[in-house]
């Protein structure tokens, strides 16, 4: 598990986290709506929740955090009928530069990844990866 | 114990549900963290009978599909159809890791509240 970068958002509790989480995702362009899809908590310093927002076109966005004594594990995923984009901190892919932050593309590739376990950044960094991909997407596509 | 307590208490007390509000609350918290153990058992074993395996090997196995997806030998279909189902796993992986580490606390405070 990577512990949150020095500096970042501070995590105190699952309500004030999730509060944040859905306030991102209710007012960024992309998100049509978006839903707690589940809650798990033991104590102010163990918690979990699962976010959903709907996007354009069929796309979905769901994210995962896992706050445990201090660490964060996280995976945000896009995915349509099938997963198309993925960034998380699990502990692979020692060779990247970000390690244990990754990202995997919808042909199978791992990269490097901007995330660092700070849920309040993170989250607007992948909104913003998402747009881009969504609309490049989109171009290909009417293109 | 405080008034507020009391007060809530008192209606399984009066019908004799429970002789003492000591023995309410112990009865009542023993209750809450069981079934917050039996929803995380339940879970842990829906990815145990998903996957044939407990969740360590699981980790292994997962360990060893993502260690295949840095091989560079692959068609552009094969690298394509196993990052897609390692993304799949891995979202199962941090569930499953969820609910066993989540097992362990609640595990620990019935422990903790029963000595």
């Amino acid at each position: 598990m990577a512990r949150a970068a020095p500096g970042s958002y501070s995590v105190t509790s699952l309500a004030s986290l999730l509060g944040a989480v859905m306030t991102i995702l209710q007012s960024h362009p992309i998100c049509e709506r978006a839903i707690v899809v589940e809650t798990k908590e033991y104590s102010s310093d163990q918690f979990f929740c699962k976010v959903r927002a709907e996007l354009q076109e069929g796309n979905q966005l769901q994210a995962r955090i896992y706050y445990n004594q201090g660490h964060i594990d996280y995976a945000y995923q896009l995915f349509a009928d099938m997963p198309l984009l993925r960034w998380d901190n699990k502990e692979e892919f020692h060779h990247l530069e970000t390690y244990p932050h990754h990202q995997h593309d919808e042909q199978g590739n791992i990269r490097s990844s901007p995330l660092a376990s700070d849920p309040i950044r993170d989250i607007q960094v992948v909104l913003q990866e998402v747009s881009t991909f969504l609309a490049r997407k989109t171009k290909n596509t009417s293109g | 114990m405080s008034a507020a307590i009391s007060t809530v208490i008192e209606h399984l007390i009066k019908r004799r549900i429970f002789d003492t509000e000591e023995e309410a609350v112990r009865e009542l918290l023993r209750d809450y963290v069981l079934r917050q153990i039996t929803a995380l058992r339940q879970q842990s074993d829906c990815f145990e009978q998903k996957y044939a395996m407990r969740f360590q090997q699981f980790s292994e196995y997962l360990h060893e599909r993502s260690e295949l997806l840095e091989r560079s030998d692959f068609s552009m279909e094969q690298r394509q159809a196993l990052g897609q189902a390692v993304m799949r796993e891995e979202d199962d992986w941090l569930d499953w890791k969820v609910a066993q580490e989540m097992l362990e606390s609640w595990l620990g405070l019935r422990q903790e509240a029963t000595a």
